[in-house]
């Protein structure tokens, strides 16, 4: 185990084809805290975020194929699993529920105490947050919103339009442009290249 | 879709928050183009840093128990294999399928103790309650739960039937799928639903299937290969017997992430 937490992501996924479950174990550790906090902060429940926590990683264990290293990032790659399924999570509670227009509330995301976090990723992850957050707030208030609205919430152009009651030109004209700004200054800083 | 009107949606398609039909137009255009298809995932790339900005929140230690005891379950050697965990499904019962998964798996060790015999009994009964339930063949239900399904995507509605909407639960080692289907229009008896599995732009015959008359169907689905092959799956109303192509637009449809 102690060896395997030197490799980096790539080949710790490659391990996963063969089976090696020590390699799920270190991807774990290194990647489950902003994994679990983005479904959290989406779904606003601990259980169901912890299903779909347990759901990507064992998608990855049983399907590690998916994840082809070209594309980008392993992290960003498991944390766009992850909001793709919260967001089916999301659009099927609201449809279940006949409430399209509700938005779940932050506040009931709870504060959980549980292993120790590498004091190095958590500084890494901790740079990475502030760099991807100066990216948004660099964009206009109104672009950012519906960003926002949609990454988070789940909501699409329509509902978006409807929630702050502004036409879905109007929205999907700042869903544009805010996330070509967004991938500009990203591309620009060259932010996702050191992202482990 | 042409490369421009691609290129109008390829930002609300990232963070997927396009309409159902636009998220399979873009999809569908995406997997034959592969200029979009990498602009796409640029954009994609993009978005996803989005995740960071999250405040951060230890997780509870039992979720690492879970997962890992979940995945050495996974590659324990044939004939050890005795429990089967499938995840909490939106549409219900599947749970049912695990116990069932287990003790078959159980029983294809050859090594079920004697002990376990009421729970092999108990699970038989569940099998068949859930064949009868799902109206499905309880044979098709073997081969569905002994490939261990777990829940896929979601599938997408389109102007033909806007209300539709679905499942798919499958494993990517497996050619076998559940597709579950809800709100579909009742079709006559000289017309059928067939299901398509994309690879590469190709639409593969997945077969034809029917609806209930609430517009209900539970299919048990062979794709003509293991499900990892292919990017998304779609279903479209063809005449009775099904064709060699897709002669209608699609009604709904998932991409497989």
């Amino acid at each position: 185990m102690a060896d395997l937490r030197g490799l980096d992501d790539e080949a710790l996924v490659e391990l996963l084809r063969q089976r090696n479950p020590d390699a799920l174990e270190v991807l774990y550790d290194r990647h489950v805290r902003p994994v679990f906090s983005l479904a959290v902060k989406m779904l606003s429940d601990v259980s169901v975020a912890e299903e779909v926590v347990q759901e990507v990683f064992l998608k990855l264990w049983r399907n590690p194929e998916r994840f082809e290293a070209g594309r980008g990032a392993f992290r960003s790659w498991l944390l766009g699993v992850t909001h793709h399924r919260s967001i089916d999570e999301l659009r099927s509670r609201r449809i279940e529920a006949g409430h399209r227009s509700d938005l779940p509330d932050d506040s009931e995301a709870h504060e959980i105490v549980g292993n120790d976090p590498d004091p190095a990723d958590l500084a890494w992850i901790s740079v990475q947050l502030q760099a991807v957050q100066r990216a948004l707030d660099g964009l206009p208030a109104v672009q950012r919103e519906v960003i926002e609205l949609a990454y988070f919430k789940g909501l699409t152009h329509s509902e978006i339009a409807a929630h702050l009651q502004e036409p879905l030109g109007t929205i999907k004209t700042r869903v544009r442009l805010g996330i070509q700004k967004l991938r500009l200054v990203l591309e620009t800083e060259r932010i996702w290249a050191g992202i482990p | 879709m042409t490369c421009e009107e691609f290129t109008e949606l390829c930002e609300g398609a990232a963070l997927q928050a396009l309409d159902r039909s636009e998220t399979l137009r873009v999809e569908e255009h995406a997997l034959g183009c592969l200029a979009c298809r990498a602009e796409l995932n640029r954009t994609r790339r993009a978005v996803g840093l989005i995740g960071y900005t999250v405040d951060q929140i230890e997780p509870p230690a039992r979720l690492k128990a879970r997962i890992m005891e979940s995945a050495r379950t996974d590659i324990a050697p044939p004939g050890r294999r005795f429990s089967v965990k499938v995840l909490r499904p939106a549409f219900g019962r599947i749970g049912l399928l695990a116990s069932a998964a287990a003790v078959l798996l159980a029983v294809s060790t050859g090594l079920l103790s004697y002990a376990l015999w009421d729970q092999l009994q108990e699970a038989n009964r569940r099998t068949e309650a859930l064949a009868e339930v799902l109206n499905i063949k309880e044979n098709d239900l073997v081969q569905l739960i002994s490939a261990r399904p777990e829940y896929l995507t979601a599938l997408s509605s389109s102007a033909q039937a806007p209300q539709a909407r679905g499942r798919v639960y499958a494993s990517n080692t497996s050619n076998t799928a559940l597709v579950i289907v809800e709100h579909l229009p009742v079709l006559g008896p000289d017309r059928t639903y067939q299901v398509w599995f994309m690879e590469a732009g190709i639409r593969r015959d997945g077969g034809t299937y029917a609806v209930d008359p609430d517009g209900r169907g539970r299919w048990v689905v062979h794709a003509p290969d293991s499900i990892s092959r292919y990017q998304a799956i779609t279903i479209t109303e063809e005449p009775a017997g099904g064709s060699s192509q897709p002669s209608t637009p699609r009604i709904l449809g998932g991409i497989f992430q």
